[in-house]
């Protein structure tokens, strides 16, 4: 850059301020003046005995205007102090206001440089000379406005953010106020009664809260946080999210039906920790506003993401613990097709996944199905609607869970469909294998019966082959094979074919009509699955002495662990590890298997099992019966012609998760489909099946996501909130079964239905995972119909000139330190102690001991706990004092002492009680009086008598330098006030600093506490700092008047001293967009960076970075640096 | 001979301009070595600035601003950091040695903390001696270059 100044007819004036002295005592400012001209451009020097004054400045205007001056420099105190009250001055004689510029001759040189009076004056020529090179090289800059929003938007609605909110709606401005609670009130709805008055809080806060409803201009968001913000030429694009209420806040009538119906019994956040309970649907406190009911969902429970048919077990739990057993049925049958059936077969995975297995016992869920479908009160199940039957109709193949699944429903949705069973008898697996001791014949014909009677048509004896299977494709509108897995495998070993060599699939099948007739009196099984166990202990209960021998050692055999504990119980020895190699036989019939041990199993590319034997290991298992339960295939041989295809194990291919086959109109599931499931998994591919054809066909059908975004719920936080709620470790309580002994004489059930006292007092055991349990009693009850289970959240954009922070505090958390809080339940803190004074609160307005509920007479505070951390020497508080503690531990001395224990003994142990404000000396008096004792010494710590509960300090009276234990019943804490948890992101998005204790930097702590370093964000409350609530009150009140002020009528005056761009210099390269953070530069679309001014705040980073030098800052252009640089070196002379 | 040095300082609007003018308004009295140019962030200060400093015969160069996390302007104080850490570099390489070059945080409020900079910097560097780039008047670039 050039350093050769612009223009040179340019006339500068310089004028220097004597400042009363402060400057021409140490500075010869004669000098200066009689020097100055000499500088290049200077036209004019004078001196001024105070340019700030009013004479000063019209002695400037009038020589400007004598000497025609256009720039003017002026030697005066900081230009930090009066630089605009001087732009101001210089414009008023026609000069632009930036052809100034102020030097610093009394903060930076008369007043540091006061004993070197020579040298002073020397540098004071330098300085003067250096605001000459740069005034020469200076440009007149324009003046603009730029017209903003003047909504506004307020980020808290606590009393801060509500007063705040109150007034600017009363100066005309639109409100935006953004609560992430359900209700406004914030803390203060919390603390029932306010100091020095003793006020109900309620009481004072009550009709500002109606205000933020009432008034027209205040736009309420409750249940919403600020997601991200934007800084746009009109000021600020907030962006909300409002969380979903899953009601319609317009419709919710508050008239707390749902409520009161609701079966849930969730921790109530409300009460900090107190314990107690509140329901899913519910208000916070009963006068919150907006008057709205919110229904809490935590996430996605343990148990539901596991079931393949995603049965909403937490749902039906909560009802039967409630005593809704009519209810709870409803509930499962909601996303079950068999019920009654899954209450005895079902591998619940549910149960292996409960939050509640690592806290006493997984919950019976299972059990508790089989109690709800068994219980009286579900009897005579009830006619539900059903839809109008839909011109289409579907042939289902196999009568099994997955074709029952589908037909269901598809019945349900108005699709009517024909069940094609080939047995003769509906439910495949469940009626030909299943042995009687699991599934009762009534259990299963009480399902099927139901199915029967949404509409579905079930023809038994009906077996369907390639020319059947085409002539069903050409009359239905979609068929669905769900023919199972039928085909028993065996191993050709040698003797196979001999007597007693028998097939599992087929004993079954003949068990169900009494004992086999090939079947003998030792049976040995080969296998180690469900099926193996079937037939092994259907082969006990007829009498035999039954063997097993499978791949597999203990810890991976396939079976349920169920199934092998109860096999064994019954008698049945398993050999593990050992593969048949021949069948011995004699006479024509088997007698024994020979086997080897097997070192490991290796699989193949298809899955087939491959053991690998050890040598000489071999050993004969003696048997007359073998039975081969080694797994099944599909029948797909008639089949195939249809012209569907196969995968590699041989199973009927499907091509996507839609279960198509690529023949059209053809789909396929269930274990034909999937290999060998489980029965719900194979219901829950028939509850797909029935999705994929509805939506081919037209008619989709929509389930509900009630869920949305939510994840599913870790079992650690549902274990720590089940427990805040009031739950304790304890056992889980299942089904009794019959001692093997009896059990193996028939093929009578074994395991018992809970009984009602045990089943409701089961399911009080959950924790309620969910939050919310997604029973929809609440919907059941509502007459204005508001609920709305699938309400995602909504995103909403607000264009404002400016924002209020207004978030409040949370309160320290003591229990890092030594005074037993989380430890030992009769230390709480001071905020918690307020929550039991409030008389609908959780201990109903007594003063106790949390561990026994007993009256707490002997009350010891201790203050300070987590501020003036250096006062205690502890690097575990916060640096600060909290201002508020003292008084709030005397309201509540004061307030025990008078009307909650009268006889209490009150100690508060303190290091200075602050009594700051108007009439809190006087209430501190008083409070003395009541006999409350006042101790001047810290505990260093806090034990408790176990033996007791009672809590023990150990003190040093810091008056009489004497020791003291004190015996409390309850232990208050007053804790620190420190920012609210959560808000770290909010104060990054709007560029605001904090200072070191986190709260919001305020511009300057003394001048402008409710302005923060951004120009259109305030600051009130608690979020600047701890306060109580007068001094809130003043600050939002502040913090209002300096944003209405600074939105004026809605135009802003634009800092000139903003960058530019040559846009014959700019190549496009982006860097100065990267680097800026307030986004206010951007490639264009004409190829060339431009800058938005109104977002420019002029910190220089993109001139630096710029390769090329075409954006630039004015009033800070690299030639106007230089030419200072040249100017405040020494010169040789 | 007693050799007084040039010390050039850039001070940042905010927090070292302010910190400077709180020195001068406690009469906390500093050598007049360092003169001062007032940026409004020290993210401003172009490496070529310090350079040409150091061309132009200036025996030391401090940059003066906020606290790290203060930046009025979020992050102008750590570019210049960056900016800083690579010129000490340079001047190691050039033999007038990286201690000729600081950046320092100093708030609105610490005052004495700029004023005790400035005499320990002036102390170190007449112990240093003068730069040897002293001599010798330096010519500017012409219009149209770019360092």
């Amino acid at each position: 850059m050039s350093d050769k100044p612009k223009n040179p007819k340019q006339r500068i004036g310089i004028f220097i301020c004597r400042c009363g002295g402060n400057i021409s005592d140490t500075v010869d400012v004669e000098h200066l003046v009689r020097h100055s001209p000499d500088m290049p451009n200077v036209e004019f020097a004078m001196w001024n005995s105070f340019t700030c004054s009013a004479e000063g400045q019209a002695r400037i205007k009038e020589k400007i205007k004598e000497h025609n001056l256009d720039s003017a420099i002026i030697g005066s105190c900081t230009p930090r102090q009066y630089e605009e009250l001087f732009r101001g001055t210089v414009a008023e004689a026609g000069i632009n206001p930036y052809m100034l510029e102020v030097v610093n001759l009394r903060e930076q040189c008369a007043y540091p440089h006061h004993d070197e009076p020579a040298k002073a004056t020397e540098k004071a020529t330098m300085l003067v000379r250096a605001a000459v090179e740069k005034a020469r090289r200076l440009v007149p800059l324009q003046i603009r406005q730029v017209q903003v929003s003047r909504d506004v938007a307020i980020i808290g609605a606590g009393i801060a953010g509500m007063h705040a909110a109150g007034t600017l709606a009363k100066l005309g401005h639109d409100v935006h106020l953004v609560e992430r609670e359900t209700t406004v009130g914030g803390n203060m709805a919390r603390v029932v009664k306010t100091f020095p008055t003793d006020d109900c809080a309620m009481c004072t806060l009550s009709p500002k809260m109606d205000e933020m409803t009432k008034n027209k201009r205040i736009h309420l968001l409750t249940n919403s946080e600020v997601v991200a913000v934007k800084k746009v030429r009109e000021g600020l694009k907030v962006t909300v999210r409002r969380n979903p209420r899953y009601l319609d806040e317009g419709t919710c009538t508050g008239c707390g039906k749902c409520t009161d119906n609701c079966p849930a019994g969730l921790y109530n956040e409300y009460n900090l920790g107190l314990t107690s309970v509140r329901k899913a649907i519910y208000k916070p406190f009963p006068a919150a506003v907006p008057n709205k009911y919110i229904l809490t969902r935590r996430g996605i429970p343990p148990c539901r993401d596991a079931c393949p048919v995603h049965q909403n077990a937490q749902g039906y739990v909560a009802l039967i613990a409630a005593g809704k057993f009519r209810e709870a049925r409803d509930v499962i049958r909601r996303d079950n097709p068999l019920p009654s059936v899954c209450g005895r077969v079902c591998n619940h995975v549910c149960e292996t996944e409960c939050s509640r297995s690592a806290d006493g016992g997984a919950i019976s869920i299972r059990a508790l199905k089989a109690f709800v479908m068994a219980h009286p009160d579900n009897a005579e199940e009830r006619p539900i609607s059903l839809p109008d039957p839909k011109p289409v109709k579907v042939a289902i193949v196999g009568g099994g869970p997955s074709g029952l699944a589908c037909a269901h429903d598809l019945a349900l949705h108005g699709i009517r469909s024909t069940v094609f069973e080939a047995g003769d008898e509906p439910g495949g697996v469940l009626s030909l294998s299943l042995p009687r001791y699991r599934l009762p014949r009534e259990v299963l014909e009480r399902d099927i019966a139901y199915i029967r009677g949404l509409g579905v048509e079930i023809r038994t004896g009906q077996p369907v082959d390639g020319p059947r299977l085409r002539s069903l494709l050409a009359e239905y509108d979609a068929v669905y094979l769900a023919i199972g897995l039928t085909r028993d495998k065996l191993l050709r070993l040698p003797g196979h074919d001999a007597e007693g060599v028998l097939l599992g699939g087929a004993f079954l099948h003949e068990v169900r009509h009494g004992r086999p007739s090939r079947m003998g009196n030792r049976v040995l099984v080969i296998g180690g699955g469900n099926v193996a166990f079937d037939v092994a202990r259907s082969a006990v209960r007829l009498g035999a002495r039954v063997e097993m021998m499978c791949l597999e050692g203990p810890e991976d055999m396939p079976a349920l662990p169920d199934e092998v504990r109860e096999g064994q119980e019954e008698g049945i020895v398993i050999h593990h590890r050992r593969s048949p190699q021949r069948f011995e036989v004699g006479g024509g019939r088997v007698t024994g298997v020979a086997t080897l041990a097997v070192d490991r199993i290796e699989t193949d590319e298809l899955g087939r099992l491959l053991p690998v034997t050890v040598p000489g290991s071999e050993k004969l298992l003696e048997a007359d019966t073998v039975v081969f339960a080694i797994g099944q295939g599909p029948d797909v041989e008639p089949l195939k012609e249809v012209g569907f295809g196969l995968n590699a194990r041989g199973l009927i291919g499907v091509t996507d998760d839609a279960l198509h086959t690529g023949v059209d109109k053809l789909y396929a599931g269930g274990d034909a489909a999937s290999g060998p499931t489980t029965v719900v998994a194979a219901m829950g591919m028939g509850r797909r099946a029935a999705r994929s054809i509805a939506s081919d066909l037209g008619y989709p059908i929509a389930d509900l996501d009630v869920f949305g975004p939510l994840p599913k719920v870790e079992a650690a936080d549902a274990i720590a909130l089940g427990h805040k709620a009031g739950h304790r470790t304890e056992p889980r309580m299942g089904p009794e079964h019959t001692p093997a002994a009896e059990r193996v004489k028939d093929f009578a059930p074994f395991e018992s239905v809970l009984d009602e006292a045990t089943a409701v007092a089961e399911a009080a055991r959950c924790l309620q995972c969910g939050g919310c349990a997604d029973c929809r009693v609440c919907d059941s009850v509502c007459e204005a119909r508001a609920l709305r289970y699938d309400q995602k959240p909504e995103l909403i954009e607000l264009v404002v000139g400016g924002v209020i922070v207004a978030t409040g505090f949370s309160e320290y958390d003591p229990s890092r330190l030594n005074y037993g809080y989380g430890r030992y339940p009769n230390v709480v803190t001071q905020f918690q102690l307020a929550r039991m004074l409030d008389p609908i609160g959780p201990t109903e307005g007594k003063v106790v001991r949390p561990l026994d509920g007993k009256v707490a007479r002997r009350i010891v505070m201790v203050q300070c706990v987590g501020s003036r951390g250096d006062a205690q020497g502890n690097k575990d508080m916060n640096a600060y004092c909290s201002r508020v503690c003292c008084m709030v531990s005397l309201k509540h001395a004061g307030l025990i002492k008078k009307s909650f224990v009268p006889d209490a003994q009150i100690t508060i142990c303190y290091i200075d009680i602050r009594a700051f404000g108007k009439g809190y000396e006087e209430y501190y008096d008083r409070v003395k009086t009541k006999g409350v004792r006042f101790l001047k010494g810290l505990p260093a710590r806090v034990r408790q008598d176990d033996a007791t509960g009672d809590l023990l300090l150990d003190v040093e009276d810091q008056h009489t330098a004497r020791r003291i234990e004190l015996r409390a019943d309850l232990v208050v804490l007053a804790t620190a006030t420190e920012p609210a948890r959560g808000t770290e992101d909010l104060v990054r998005m709007l560029t605001v600093s904090r200072d070191e204790s986190g709260f919001i930097r305020e511009f300057h702590p003394k001048i402008r506490p409710t302005d923060s370093s951004v120009k259109n964000v305030m600051v009130a409350g608690c979020s600047q700092g701890p306060k109580d609530i007068t001094d809130t009150i003043s600050q939002s009140g502040s913090a209002a008047a300096s944003l209405a002020a600074y939105l004026g009528d809605g135009f802003i005056t634009l800092n000139p001293l903003v960058a530019h761009v040559d846009a014959d210099r700019c190549r496009a390269c982006g860097r100065c967009e990267e680097s800026c953070e307030f986004q206010a530069v951007v490639v264009g679309p004409n190829l060339h960076a431009e800058v938005e001014e109104a977002l420019c705040e002029g910190c220089g980073k993109c001139s630096v970075i710029c390769p090329t030098g075409a954006i630039r800052v004015f009033g800070a252009h690299d030639e106007q640096i230089e030419g200072m640089m040249e100017a405040l070196r020494t010169h040789e002379s | 001979m007693n050799h007084e040095p040039d010390i050039l300082g850039f001070a940042c609007n905010w927090c070292g301009y302010a910190g400077a003018d709180g020195a001068g308004q406690a009469k906390l009295q500093y050598p007049t070595s360092i003169r001062i140019i007032r940026v409004m962030c020290l993210g401003r200060v172009d490496p070529s600035f310090v350079l040409s400093a150091f061309e132009r015969g200036y025996d030391g160069v401090a940059l003066i601003g906020c606290h790290i996390g203060d930046c009025h302007y979020l992050s102008g104080n750590v570019n210049a950091q960056t900016v800083v850490e690579h010129l000490r570099g340079i001047l190691d390489t050039m033999g007038l040695g990286r201690e000729r070059l600081r950046m320092e945080e100093v708030s609105s409020a610490e005052g004495p903390r700029f004023a005790e900079l400035v005499r320990t910097f002036k102390d170190q560097l007449v112990a240093m001696g003068p730069s040897p780039l002293k001599k010798g008047k330096v010519e500017l670039a012409e219009e149209g270059d770019r360092p």
